[in-house]
């Protein structure tokens, strides 16, 4: 436990050495909340209701959705892939370390950080949009909320970690990269809520790990899910996030049986 | 005439030497285009949503409002075969020392850095958008004759002009800041505002990308040049005028910046 806070220190120190790009990551995460705003209120201009969502709940989504993917994304695959081509990855083999918790507490760490920054940013601009912001949060719910946003943060973490594992197989992992967002994005209701989308395609994802990343939180959030789906739907994360687990665990130990001290 | 020669030819060799790395990593390619084709389809899907529950986006129908996606699109990946690569390398040359090599060769260093690199993974993402443009070209009855292609071949040199300026400005500022990881995002954030029709933006929004960063109108004039449409004198005026004084901003604060360099990184 000692070591594992440690790696969340390493983070936090790593973080506040960056406070210039906390602040850009902040602009690349704000500016399309402020598009998706301009977009949806021209849309509804037009219309009171898309997909069962009115211009409010519609503003509320892109804005939590935002603040939850500061939560729950990391984005550690390009560092753990460069670990591994420069040979930067001798030093957690020859160490009693584990690397997947190192990684892990790191992560952790720079979140923590991040969302003391950001955190007060989205309070304000939710006071500026409180006109359009619905707010209703029971505890139950925030409980709930609490707990899919860490699972979630656990299970985006392996699925970024076996991507960059796959640096042991393949020298440019960086498309892999971005063929995950993409699928992320329109699998996890990042881009739009997935109740818009076809029922056959909504019901296909719910048992992906993707939808539980922004759509069941925000489900949660509007009380459109009964307790008895909470819950199974709290039993699916923690299912991916054993078969996750699995795949990086059997990834590092045929990957490290190949992997040269020298790099790839 | 002489140097325009050197420099079509040395940029050949580029384009030669990365199209010949690049077909070294194929599943690297695929990958990537599979990437792009998914963020293309992603956005028709979205168009398709609102639509479809009978709104609209702007004053366009869903026909227009596809061509004007299309246009976005094959503007965005034109953009990112020649610059993707070139500004995502900006760091190495200026936080990391590197560029002293490139002001050592007898080749303009802003050229250098500008065009060194080129992704053949995003000429590739040019054909879905541009499957679109030609469909929808055909379903709202376009006539391609040759003065309307001229015209919208013209201004989408502007707009390319426009947006590489820009996306070059923007990466400028590691002359300043040193360290800050992905800068080349800053300027892809603000361009994806274009993806949807200009006129949802009202008020300050809308000066902001008419005077401010200038690429409110890159979609727009040269699709209504396409179609006929009449286009107002101001907004070819502020189009062209953006393209030339955003280069012109480009090349000053450029050599503002080499000023500044240390080379020790």
């Amino acid at each position: 436990m000692n070591k594992f806070k440690a790696y969340i220190k390493i983070g936090v120190i790593d973080a506040l050495e960056m406070r210039f790009q906390l602040v850009y990551w902040l602009y690349v995460n704000m500016a399309p909340i402020i598009l998706m705003a301009y977009l949806w209120s021209n849309v509804y201009s037009k219309k009171d209701s898309i997909g069962g969502f009115s211009l409010n709940m519609m503003v509320t989504y892109y804005i939590l959705t935002r603040l939850f993917n500061r939560i729950v994304s990391t984005y550690s695959e390009e560092r753990i892939a460069k670990d591994i081509k420069d040979g930067q990855l001798n030093q957690f083999i020859t160490r009693p370390i584990s690397y997947l918790s190192f990684k892990f507490g790191e992560r952790i760490g720079i979140r923590i950080i991040n969302l003391a920054i950001v955190i007060p940013i989205y309070i304000v601009m939710i006071f500026f949009l409180k006109k359009y912001f619905i707010w209703q949060m029971s505890l139950w719910n925030f409980l709930i909320i609490g707990v899919n946003l860490f699972l979630s943060l656990t299970s985006f973490f392996l699925l970024a970690f076996i991507i960059g594992l796959m640096a042991f197989y393949m020298i440019e992992t960086h498309s892999l990269n971005g063929l995950k967002e993409q699928i992320t994005g329109l699998m996890s209701g990042y881009i739009f809520p997935l109740s818009l989308l076809p029922p056959e395609l909504q019901n296909a994802f719910k048992y992906l790990p993707f939808a539980y990343y922004y759509n069941f939180p925000m489900q949660v959030y509007f009380n459109q899910l009964s307790m008895h789906e909470m819950l199974l739907g709290l039993a699916i994360q923690c299912i991916w996030i054993v078969i996750l687990y699995g795949i990086c665990h059997l990834m590092w130990k045929d990957g490290t049986k190949n992997y040269e001290a020298t790099g790839i | 005439m002489k140097t325009l020669i050197r420099y079509i030819k040395l940029y050949l060799h580029f384009v030669s030497n990365c199209t010949t790395r690049e077909l070294l990593f194929r599943t690297h390619l695929i990958l990537s285009f599979s990437a792009r084709l998914m963020l293309f389809g992603l956005y028709i899907m979205m168009y398709d949503i609102i639509y479809k529950n009978a709104a609209s986006i702007g004053s366009l129908n869903y026909d227009q409002a596809l061509l004007y996606l299309s246009i976005f699109f094959l503007v965005d990946t034109i953009g990112f075969t020649f610059f993707i690569k070139n500004f995502s390398t900006f760091p190495e040359y200026i936080s990391e020392g590197k560029l002293d090599i490139v002001l050592t060769k007898p080749v303009d260093s802003q050229f250098f850095v500008s065009m060194r690199y080129f992704s053949l993974t995003s000429l590739f993402s040019t054909l879905p958008p541009l499957g679109l443009f030609i469909r929808q070209v055909s379903r709202l009855h376009i006539s391609l004759d040759p003065y309307h292609l001229l015209i919208f071949g013209l201004f989408l040199v502007c707009t390319l002009i426009v947006y590489y300026s820009i996306w070059f400005i923007t990466n400028l500022i590691l002359f300043w800041v040193h360290r800050i990881d992905a800068l080349h995002e800053f300027f892809v954030t603000i361009w994806r505002f274009m993806q949807f029709p200009p006129d949802i933006f009202q008020n300050v929004i809308r000066l902001f990308f008419l005077f401010i960063v200038p690429i409110l109108l890159t979609i727009e004039v040269p699709m209504q040049a396409l179609t006929g449409s009449t286009i107002k004198i101001s907004h070819i005026f502020l189009l062209v005028g953006a393209s030339v004084l955003s280069l012109l901003i480009s090349r000053i604060l450029w050599k503002m910046g080499l000023r500044r360099y240390q080379s020790t990184g």
